[in-house]
C-alpha cells in the first residue's frame, strides 16, 4: 500500500467499470477450461465405457496436451503479426467446436478428434488471454488478473468433478460438453469489447515455419512420452525452438522466467500425481479421504494424462 | 516469484521426509498444501514478468512459451517420475521416495532460476522503444 498515490487519480481496480466485464469475461474463460479439464476425469470412465473405447482411454487425455502445443505456439505468432484479437476468437470457436464433437461423437475415435480440437483451442486461448492482460490492464493490476486466473481453477477444482457427476448423471455425459458451449459464447460476449479495443495491430515479424514445424515435432513427442520416456530427449529439442533462447540454460532474466515456470510446474506436477497414490499405498487411506487432499488445492495447467505405469491413475477417477 | 518457490520447495522436501519418515498423513497433507500455496503465490508472478519482459512484437511469443513451458514442464516430469518410480520398485527401494525427491530437485532447480530472474525481470529486455 502506498500512501503517495495522488487523490485526483484513483488507483484502478480489477472491478471499477473499465475493467469489471473485460476480468469477468476473462475469468470465466479461464474457469471455463478448467472445468472442463478436470470434468472429463470424472466422465471419461463412462464415456470409454458407453462408447466401448477403453483402448483410447489415454489418447483422450494425452491428445489434447500434444494438440495444446501447437495452439500456443500458433496464437502466439499470429497475435505478434496481427493482435490477440483474431487468434482469439479463432481459439474459443474451436474450442467451442471441440466441445460439439465430443458431445456428439457417435465413437471413441471422433471423440478423440474433438479433443485435439478442444486442446488446439484451449492452448491458443490460454496464450491469446496472455497477450490481453498485457494490452488491456496496467502493469499494476496484472498481479491481480493473474492471481484471478489461478483462482479460476480452484472453483472448477471444488466443484467441478461434483458438478460433472451431477450432469452425467441426470442428463447423461454428452451435456457435460454441450453444456459448456452456451457457458464459452457468453464468456466470450464478454472479452469482445476489449478484443474491438485492441484492434488488429501488433509489430511482430513473420514467424519462421519451422518454429511450427517444431511444435508438431514437439506435441508428437509428447504423445510417445508414455510409451517410449526417452522421446523426452525429443521434447527438449523441440523446447530449445519454442522458448526463448537460453531458457533451458536459465540465462538470467526473462528466459529464467519461463524456466522458472516450467520447473514450478515439473515440481508439483510430479508430487500431484501421486500425493493419492502414496496416501492409499503407504498410509492405507481410502481414496475418498486421500482425495480431500487434492480438493481445493486447485494449481492452473493442463492436466498430464494420468496414464504411465505407477502413477494415480485411476485413483483420482471417480469409479 | 523466489517466496513461491521457496514455500514449494519446503513443501516437496516436507512430503519427502514425509513418506520417507512415514509420519502421521495429516503431515504429508499439510506440506502438499504448502506445496500449493507456493504455486498459487509464485504463478501469478511468472506472468507478470513475463508481461514486463515483453514488447508489443513478442508479447505472443513471450505468452506462448511461458504456456508451453508449463504444460510440457508438467509433461516430461510426469514421464520422469515414472521412470523413477519403476527403478524403485526394481532396486527395491520405496519408489514414492524417490519420485519426492525428484520433486524436491526441481523445486530446488526453481528456486535457483527464479533468483535469475532479476526483480521481475525488468532489466532483462529494456530493448522495447
Amino acid at each position: 500500500m502506498t500512501l503517495t498515490a495522488p487523490a485526483t487519480t484513483p488507483r484502478p481496480r480489477l472491478l471499477s467499470p473499465a475493467y469489471a466485464v473485460t476480468t469477468v469475461g476473462m475469468f470465466a474463460l479461464c474457469a471455463l477450461v478448467a472445468f472442463e479439464a478436470l470434468a472429463v476425469t470424472t466422465v471419461m470412465p463412462t464415456v470409454a465405457d458407453e462408447l466401448d473405447g477403453v483402448g483410447l482411454y489415454a489418447l483422450a487425455f494425452a491428445a489434447p496436451l500434444a494438440s495444446g502445443v501447437v495452439g500456443m505456439v500458433s496464437a502466439g505468432a499470429w497475435s505478434d503479426r496481427r493482435g490477440p484479437a483474431v487468434p482469439l476468437v479463432a481459439s474459443l470457436v474451436l474450442f467451442a467446436v471441440g466441445l460439439v464433437v465430443c458431445g456428439t461423437a457417435p465413437s471413441m475415435e471422433v471423440l478423440v478428434a474433438g479433443r485435439v480440437l478442444q486442446g488446439l483451442g484451449g492452448g491458443a486461448l490460454t496464450v491469446g488471454l496472455y497477450v490481453l492482460v498485457g494490452l488491456v490492464f496496467p502493469a499494476v493490476l496484472q498481479p491481480a488478473v493473474f492471481a484471478s486466473f489461478a483462482a479460476a481453477w480452484v472453483l472448477p477444482s471444488l466443484f467441478g468433478p461434483a458438478l460433472a457427476a451431477w450432469v452425467a448423471h441426470a442428463i447423461g455425459w454428452r451435456w457435460v460438453f454441450l453444456g459448456a458451449v452456451a457457458l464459452a459464447a457468453a464468456a466470450g460476449a464478454l472479452v469482445a469489447p476489449a478484443l474491438r479495443r485492441v484492434g488488429t495491430t501488433a509489430a511482430g515479424e513473420p514467424t519462421p515455419r519451422s518454429r511450427l514445424a517444431w511444435a508438431l515435432v514437439g506435441a508428437a513427442a509428447v504423445l510417445a512420452l508414455d510409451a517410449f520416456p526417452p522421446a523426452a530427449l525429443v521434447v527438449l529439442l523441440a523446447l530449445r525452438q519454442l522458448l526463448p533462447a537460453g531458457a533451458l540454460l536459465a540465462r538470467p532474466g526473462l528466459p529464467s522466467v519461463i524456466g522458472t515456470r516450467g520447473l514450478m510446474s515439473a515440481s508439483f506436477f510430479a508430487a500431484e500425481a501421486y500425493i493419492v497414490f502414496v496416501l492409499e499405498e503407504n498410509w492405507g487411506l481410502s481414496a475418498g479421504i486421500a482425495g480431500l487432499a487434492l480438493t481445493g488445492v486447485g494449481v492452473p495447467g493442463q492436466r498430464p494424462a494420468r496414464s504411465s505405469p505407477g502413477s494415480a491413475s485411476g485413483s483420482r477417477t471417480p469409479r | 516469484m523466489r517466496w513461491g518457490c521457496t514455500l514449494l520447495l519446503l513443501g516437496t522436501a516436507g512430503l519427502a521426509l514425509a513418506v520417507r519418515a512415514h509420519v502421521h498423513p495429516a503431515l504429508a497433507m499439510a506440506a502438499y498444501v504448502v506445496a500449493g500455496a507456493g504455486m498459487g503465490l509464485g504463478y501469478p508472478r511468472t506472468g507478470v514478468a513475463m508481461l514486463a519482459a515483453s514488447t508489443d512484437g513478442d508479447r505472443g511469443f513471450n505468452s506462448s512459451a511461458l504456456s508451453i513451458a508449463d504444460s510440457l514442464g508438467g509433461a516430461l516430469a510426469l514421464s520422469l517420475a515414472g521412470v523413477v518410480f519403476a527403478l524403485g520398485q526394481d532396486a527395491g527401494v520405496d519408489p514414492f521416495t524417490g519420485v519426492y525427491v525428484l520433486a524436491v530437485a526441481l523445486a530446488a532447480l526453481a528456486v535457483v532460476t527464479a533468483a535469475r530472474t532479476g526483480h521481475g525481470s525488468r532489466t532483462a529486455s529494456s530493448t522495447s522503444p
